[in-house]
């Protein structure tokens, strides 16, 4: 602990050699945490620091550092207390904890780098790093020792004497028969009533001590003596007061338990349970060690604390009234010990043990570079991974406040990964995250998922992932890795990704994140259908675009929403869709297109009629509507001749009659338009005829 | 050896595969300085034949001062040293040992500008009587006036001092660093019980305290887990396995941070057991199947706990969790996914395993001589542990781990203090009063020792100290 400074002393009391000491040492802190490495000022100032250091270590063991709140101090002496360069370096040594820097003979001009390195850090990658102490530690800093703060928290607890008055207190679970409570129990040179053992179980515990030390054989502790007297004492209230024993051995336990701390400590854990799991091992069988560590060491290893309650105390007091009174074994002495034989195999189990094979050695390269920071990592995340469904203790419906926090907790950790992870570009471990972020859950931890899941997917993270899936080659490991992580979270990457897209002038980039977005979208047609009334045309039309590449179910209802969209390059897409999905109800929804007011479109969905399959008698119809409404007048024949060409490859013996009345060339009529009419038209009649007969 | 033996620290540096080759190493040097000294006794100094070892030797020994400026040799206790590793020797190299020490010399140091006219005089001073080394000025004055230069002599003596210096401050430490580290966990556990915030400076600092002093001398500290103390053995296990874990980090070079995650991890590979119930823990009778079911959460109750400690090696929650998820089908938690344990899990389980067959001869009286430890350790090797790791940690820990005791085959009981390079052949303190005054003014000999061809000693057989009220205790702290 650092001790008090005195009040205000004057700094010139120290001889000069300390006080510069001092400045120069302030000042190289200063300059190692300004200045980078391979600047003069930083080799300069430690060279200045160390030099005359090292010159005060060779006569004196030590120069210590005192680090008071706003200044430095020597010996309980303040230094250059009013300077403000001062002020700034040991406040801020004071916030990380550090109280005291003592440099001692020996020190290297290393060292101090070290240590001006390690202080120049921010006090969260101090504390990350385990403290100012491990960093020096770690690189093997020996001749400086420093003190830091919160070494020596103290942690109260509850007091001793309070656990026995609770103990004390415990109601009785019945009443001492007034005839029982007079028995005797009588033990060697010693005879004690039965009802003490209820009225005042403290001072019978107390006599048990005091009779347990007094009478403790030379190999005997006083545990094992307090243990036969107690067994003694269960023995004879078996004995004597069978139907009062409840009773009974409550007051023996509270008389135990209200003994002195120590030995009633040594005597329950030592004694007590000690023979509680010797005879479980007896009842098994000496097999314990089928499985190691066996079951019994589990929990006796789990026995951290010792407030234990009456009721236990009285169980494990009556167990020892069914055992046999253990034998104190005789003193050693050479010739009396017995020897167990080694085994005759033992010299060759030795000699194989001491020789490693070529893999051995190999494996044991592999296991000796564990403990680095991919494996660290990756264990980390992994355990993260697994920690999340088991947040929940138990199996019912209720989570409670504390299990949510757990839970948040663990969410955290891989936040703070995934953060660190995505930084590095490790999207594979990055993806094994967010899969994990999306794993079902009970409802109530189903917030804290999804809010992770959010911040795995902003649209900062997004960009960079998408910068580097289009930065590397595709099929490379680079581009699956990024790409993995994007697939991960299609359904948070999908939104941000059309919103990209309909930002980013670059034609090729656009092109590039409609590829992706084709991609990604395919699996969120539902989310992607709830964005089609977007104000901005472009935007729906990504949308449609992604719609149309999917070719799922839902796809035609969702282009049937946009198929009268005012924007006709939107229009344009759904043809385009359309005819992607092709089927009965896509054809049905292209004929639609047929009475569109753009020519542009009337003619794309003509043309795309003939070409898509699933088309009927009610598309033929269509089509021969649309050719004789638009062969009527001339300024629409070339959108009649296309509609010919389709009827060509969908009409029938019905169309082919229909396509007759073409090829007659009227006198009073234009005559060029009228040949190109039959022109178009005897040849979708060979063409339907060419398809009957084949057929 | 002492001086290289303090400056250990060394050690941790190098890894467990350049470890081996430097001992190889070593002994082909050692090797070369007997085919020198017995050449000496059959050619005339000038024949090719002896300048040509002289020459191989020479060549060896400037292999090894590539990293180092000075090669030493150091005999302690019938056991070779190089730096601080010991060096398995065959009955030849008994034999030079046996001449050397017969000369009072306990250590040969080459140093840098040795040169081969050197050593051939040196093997030559080697094969003239032991006498001629009892001369006033000491034995690197009797090399100066024979023209010996580059090559320092210690004698025995001073080796057998220095080094029993060395073991009496590394226990002295290791009591203190023990008990510290007991005090530290009761800490940590009253931390948890009461919601606060971990001490983690303390305990990094104890940790460090644990690595310095394995570093420093391994068999003090691990001696200290063989005495199972049942009143604290609940703190004392967390430490005992933090003690194991360090030393098998140690012992397969791992670097100094890891070593102490690797420490912080095996000091709180059960604190998961604090979050269950009282009423399960303290139970005085045997746990239900769903009360072993909650009791086996502690890896999820620990990881839990450790993943909420700011600055806590993340290790220390993946090894609180995995340390029970053993390659066998009783490994708990169970998972769909096989998945491989880190290393540093694997050891702490080798570790916990191990403490939990020692300890229950002492707390449920069911008598595991040391070797049938061992034993049970090899048999789950490859199924429930790392049989690569296994293999190390016997070799680590001793077949006869320190703080047993040993029936010889000259009627005297050793207890083991010390591993030597032989499995079977430790360094024991000899027992004859049993009230600890042996510790003091006892003999320490290692069964590496011989007269003629023959040990001196050999063990014979193993005794369980409970049996006799042996306080093995009072020797190892």
């Amino acid at each position: 602990m650092q001790k008090e400074v005195k009040q205000d002393p004057p700094a010139e009391e120290l001889p000069p050699q300390i006080q510069e000491i001092m400045r120069n040492l302030v000042s190289a802190i200063r300059a190692v945490k300004l200045y980078p490495r391979n600047n003069p000022v930083y080799a300069q100032s430690v060279k200045k620091a160390f030099e005359p250091l090292d010159a005060f270590l060779q006569t004196e063991a030590q120069y210590p550092v005192g680090i008071q709140k706003t200044f430095f101090a020597f010996q309980q002496t303040p230094i250059g207390k009013d300077t403000q360069i001062n002020k700034t370096i040991a406040v801020d040594l004071f916030n990380k904890g550090i109280r005291e820097i003592l440099f001692l003979t020996g020190l290297t001009e290393q060292e101090m780098i070290d240590l001006f390195t390690a202080l120049s850090l921010s006090a969260e990658d101090i504390a990350l790093r385990g403290g100012i102490v491990s960093i020096l530690w770690e690189k093997g800093a020996t001749h400086i020792k420093i003190t830091e703060s919160a070494l020596d928290d103290v942690i109260t607890t509850t007091s001793d004497e309070d656990k026995v008055k609770r103990a004390l207190a415990e109601p009785a679970v019945a009443q001492l028969d007034p005839n029982a409570a007079k028995e005797e129990l009588v033990f060697v040179g010693r005879t004690l009533v039965l009802g003490d053992i209820v009225a005042d179980p403290r001072a019978f515990g107390a006599t048990m001590l005091e009779m347990a030390r007094e009478t403790a054989g030379k190999n005997e502790t006083v545990e094992d003596r307090l243990f036969s007297l107690y067994q003694d004492a269960a023995r004879q209230i078996e004995e004597k007061q069978p139907d009062q024993s409840e009773v009974l051995f409550q007051g023996l336990a509270k008389s135990v338990l209200a003994m002195e701390q120590e030995p009633r400590d040594r005597f329950i854990s030592t004694k007590l349970y000690a023979e509680l799991d010797a005879q479980q091992v007896r009842e098994q069988g000496e097999n314990i060690h089928s499985h190691v560590p066996d079951e019994l060491h589990e929990i006796v290893t789990g026995r951290y604390s010792k407030e234990w309650t009456v009721q236990q105390v009285s169980t494990l007091l009556q167990k020892t009234a069914k055992q046999k009174p253990a034998a104190v074994p005789p003193p050693a002495s050479p010739e009396k010990l017995e020897a167990t034989p080694l085994p005759p195999d033992l010299n060759e189990v030795a000699r194989a043990l001491q020789e490693y094979s070529p893999e051995e050695l190999a494996s044991m390269q592999v296991i000796t570079e564990a403990g680095m920071e991919s494996d660290i990592i990756e264990a980390t995340v992994r355990t993260l991974i697994f920690l999340l469904p088991s947040v929940k203790r138990s199996a019912g419906p209720d989570v409670t406040e504390k299990e949510i926090a757990l839970f948040s907790g663990v969410v955290h950790q891989l936040e703070d990964i995934l953060k660190y992870l995505l930084k590095m570009k490790d999207y594979d471990m990055a993806t094994l995250i967010t899969r994990a972020l999306h794993m079902p859950v009970d409802p109530a931890f189903a917030p804290r998922l999804k809010e992770g899941v959010r911040k795995a997917a902003t649209r900062e993270v997004l960009k960079k992932v998408i910068a580097d899936i289009h930065a590397s080659a595709k099929g490379t490991p680079e581009y699956a890795s990024s790409y993995s992580y994007l697939s991960a979270l299609e359904r948070e990457a999908t939104p941000v990704l059309l919103e990209l897209l309909a930002e980013e002038k670059d034609r090729s980039v656009r092109r590039y994140l409609l590829d992706l977005l084709k991609d990604m979208g395919k699996n969120q047609i539902e989310m992607l259908g709830e964005r089609l009334n977007d104000e901005r045309w472009y935007f729906v039309r990504n949308i449609v675009s992604i719609i149309g590449e999917s070719k799922a179910d839902e796809s035609i209802a969702l282009l049937e929403k946009v198929a009268g969209h005012k924007n006709h390059q939107i229009r344009l897409e759904v043809i385009k869709g359309l005819l992607g999905i092709g089927g009965k109800k896509a054809a049905a929804l292209l004929a639609r297109f047929l009475k569109d007011s753009d020519e542009d479109i009337q003619i794309t969905a003509v043309r795309g009629l003939g070409s898509i399959h699933g088309t009927g008698k009610e598309e033929l119809q269509a089509v021969t509507e649309f050719v004789r409404e638009h062969a009527a007048k001339w300024k629409t024949l070339e959108t009649a001749l296309e509609g010919i060409k389709t009827l060509a490859r969908i009409g029938d013996r019905d169309t082919q009659q229909f396509l007759q009345q073409y090829q007659k060339v009227r006198w009073w009529r234009s005559r060029k338009p009228q040949e190109q009419l039959r022109a178009t038209s005897a040849a979708a009649i060979n063409e339907i005829q060419r398809r009957s007969g084949n057929a | 050896m002492p001086e290289e033996q303090v400056d250990a620290r060394g050690e941790a540096r190098q890894s467990f595969h350049a470890k081996q080759q430097l001992i190889a190493s070593a002994k082909l040097t050692f090797q070369h300085l007997a085919a020198v000294i017995k050449n000496v006794t059959l050619y005339p100094v000038e024949h090719p034949s002896l300048l040509g070892a002289a020459e191989q030797l020479l060549v060896k020994i400037r292999e090894l001062q590539l990293t180092r400026k000075d090669v030493s040799f150091y005999i302690v206790g019938g056991e070779l040293f190089f730096d601080a590793h010991s060096i398995p020797v065959d009955q030849g190299l008994s034999l030079l040992m046996e001449q050397i020490k017969s000369h009072d010399v306990g250590g040969v140091i080459f140093k840098t500008g040795v040169t081969r006219e050197s050593i051939v005089n040196f093997a030559v001073l080697m094969n003239k009587d032991a006498q001629l080394f009892s001369v006033e000025g000491g034995i690197n004055a009797v090399l100066a006036q024979h023209a010996i230069t580059h090559i320092e002599l210690h004698r025995v003596l001073l080796v057998d001092k220095k080094f029993g210096n060395v073991v009496r401050e590394g226990k002295k430490r290791a009591g203190q660093v023990f008990m510290d580290a007991i005090d530290t966990v009761q800490d940590i556990v009253q931390s948890v019980h009461l919601d606060k915030a971990f001490n983690m400076k303390k305990m990094s600092t104890v940790v460090h305290s644990m690595v310095d002093a394995i570093l420093e001398d391994r068999d003090a500290l691990v001696g200290l887990t063989s005495i199972k103390m049942y009143d604290e053995y609940t703190f004392a296990h967390s430490v005992n396995v933090a003690v194991l874990s360090i030393a098998q980090g140690t012992f397969l070079s791992f670097d100094k941070p890891q070593i102490a995650a690797l420490g912080i991890a095996g000091m709180l590979h059960d604190i998961g057991k604090v979050s269950i119930p009282l009423e399960i823990i303290n139970k005085p009778d045997k746990l239900t199947d769903s009360e072993w079911e909650l009791m086996k959460r502690h890896p999820v109750e620990g990881a839990l706990l450790l993943s909420e400690v700011q600055a806590m090696t993340k290790l220390a929650m993946v090894v609180a969790f995995e340390h029970h998820q053993h390659g066998d089908v009783r490994g708990y938690p169970k998972y769909d996914d096989v998945v491989q344990q880190h290393p540093f899990s694997q050891i702490v389980a080798i570790a916990d395993a191990y403490d939990a067959i020692t300890a229950a001869r002492v707390y449920y009286k069911v008598t595991t001589p040391p070797d049938k430890a061992i034993r049970i350790l090899l048999s789950k090797s490859g199924s429930a542990f790392n049989s690569v790791l296994v293999k190390a940690f016997v070799n680590m820990i001793g077949i006869f781990p320190v703080g047993t005791l040993l029936k010889l085959d000259t009627g005297e009981i050793g207890l083991v203090m010390h591993q030597t390079r032989d499995l079977t052949r430790p360094r024991v303190l000899l027992l004859e009063k049993f009230d600890g005054s042996e510790k003091t003014s006892g003999t320490e000999v290692s069964l590496l020792e011989m007269s003629g061809r023959k040990y001196i000693r050999t063990v014979v057989g193993t005794i369980d100290p409970s049996a006799g009220r042996i306080n093995v205790k009072q020797y190892l702290e």
